[in-house]
């Protein structure tokens, strides 16, 4: 089957190819450059270029690889963000420059860049931050509603060691509800913890 | 019957009055607002005390803050910052030489059954660095329901065998994880730690022979000077 549609297909002079593709005009001039050679080792060497197809020995080729690059710089990119941003894959990694919004309770963040704190609580009209490192004053870290008009958020910079805190919802204290709370052995109440970590 | 009322006033009011303006200035202002005056005559010679025995007075503060916040009765808020002051002056000495938010963290690991010597452990492992990272990590495993004394073993045997502060406090976040998926805070802290050890170098050399021990004559490497069985003549 393959012999047949060898057969049948008629072998296109090599030469004419020359006239379609400045590529193979290009390896053939540059080859008239060189001293003289065998005008059959030249048509053996225009035919496996045609064979080889125009487009693998098209000039584009390097930005095909220029293409590839800057695809894997934005891939790279967009894998460091995505690292690296709050809530993506392990929502507690944070890095400077970066916060740290509702994790997991023992969440860990890097010391000195700003932890950052989200609470859900649309219906709230007044939300701030209170803990150790406040001395639990509802006044020192108000929340600012977010734009989606649902969350509130405030960030804060906090020396390295474990903190407890909580929110306080319109005068009601609570504890982080998106991370497992633990009992302040002293007063017997639910707090959430957080530890960060120095740079 | 207004006249009795003064009397036991003056009685019961002045000698707490007196003793709040004994206390040193920046003691008084220490004390967070919001307590009553009761409690605030009572805290005012505690805060005097730590002053003067040097004392992270600021984490007094922060204790009796939190009490005020949660609505909790002063006299249970005077007992526990009372208590929490005494746990700071033996954190003090078990961490020293100790930066003020190590005393606090220490304090409030013995407010959890940690014993002080585990902070001495700590401290002689770190001798030169911080321990906040360490005492905070022992903290937390504590409040996630790891016995103290277990939560000590683990925290004392990864600083013998180098673990960074990373792989510290990673711990408390993959245990609570753990813990989510169903598995004991306990048996996720032993699988944990064994996973760190794992990456660690070997287990720190003895410590080096005495003068007396020198003396002696020394013995190859490996072989035993006691009495083994089974091994070549």
């Amino acid at each position: 089957m393959g012999d047949r549609e060898m057969r049948d297909v008629p072998e296109r002079d090599p030469m004419l190819a020359l006239r379609d593709d400045p590529v193979l005009r290009t390896v053939v001039s540059s080859l008239r450059e060189m001293p003289p050679s065998d005008p059959e080792a030249v048509r053996r060497i225009v035919r496996a270029a045609v064979a080889a197809g125009p487009q693998r020995a098209s000039l584009a080729r390097p930005w095909h690889i220029a293409g590839a690059a800057v695809a894997a710089s934005v891939l790279v990119a967009a894998g460091y963000i995505v690292g690296h941003r709050p809530n993506a894959g392990e929502r507690d990694r944070v890095s400077t420059g970066w916060s740290t919004v509702a994790q997991p309770a023992s969440r860990v963040a890097h010391g000195v860049a700003a932890t950052a704190f989200r609470l859900d609580a649309p219906a709230a009209r007044a939300v701030s931050l209170v803990g150790d490192f406040n001395s639990w004053d509802p006044a020192a870290t108000p929340m600012t509603r977010d734009a989606d008009g649902r969350g509130w958020s405030v960030a804060v910079t906090m020396p390295a060691g474990r903190h407890t805190y909580a929110f306080v919802v319109d005068g009601l204290v609570i504890a982080d509800p998106d991370v497992p709370s633990v009992r302040d052995p002293d007063y017997d109440v639910a707090v959430s913890a957080l530890i960060v970590r120095e740079r | 019957m207004r006249v009795v009322a003064g009397i036991v006033a003056a009685l019961v009011g002045g000698p707490m009055a007196l003793r709040a303006q004994q206390a040193p200035p920046s003691a008084v202002a220490a004390l967070p607002p919001g307590l009553d005056s009761a409690a605030r005559a009572a805290l005012a010679p505690v805060f005097a005390r730590a002053v003067q025995q040097g004392l992270p007075v600021m984490a007094l503060r922060v204790k009796a803050a939190e009490g005020v916040l949660h609505g909790v009765p002063s006299d249970r808020i005077v007992g526990v910052v009372t208590r929490f002051a005494e746990r700071l002056v033996v954190a003090k000495a078990a961490l020293a030489p100790a930066q003020p938010d190590e005393v606090s963290d220490g304090a409030n690991a013995l407010g959890l059954g940690v014993s002080a010597s585990v902070l001495r452990d700590i401290r002689k492992r770190r001798p030169a660095t911080p321990v906040t990272i360490p005492l905070a990590v022992l903290v937390q495993l504590v409040t996630q329901g790891i016995p103290a004394s277990r939560a000590g073993d683990i925290v004392l045997r990864l600083l013998e065998r180098g673990a960074s502060t990373q792989q510290l406090a990673e711990l408390p976040k993959v245990i609570d994880r753990d813990v989510a998926s169903g598995v004991s805070a306990e048996r996720a802290l032993d699988l944990r730690a064994a996973n760190v050890l794992a990456t660690l170098g070997p287990r720190p050399l003895p410590a080096l022979p005495t003068a007396a021990a020198a003396a002696a004559p020394s013995m190859p490497v490996g072989v035993s000077n006691g009495n083994h069985s089974g091994g070549r003549p």
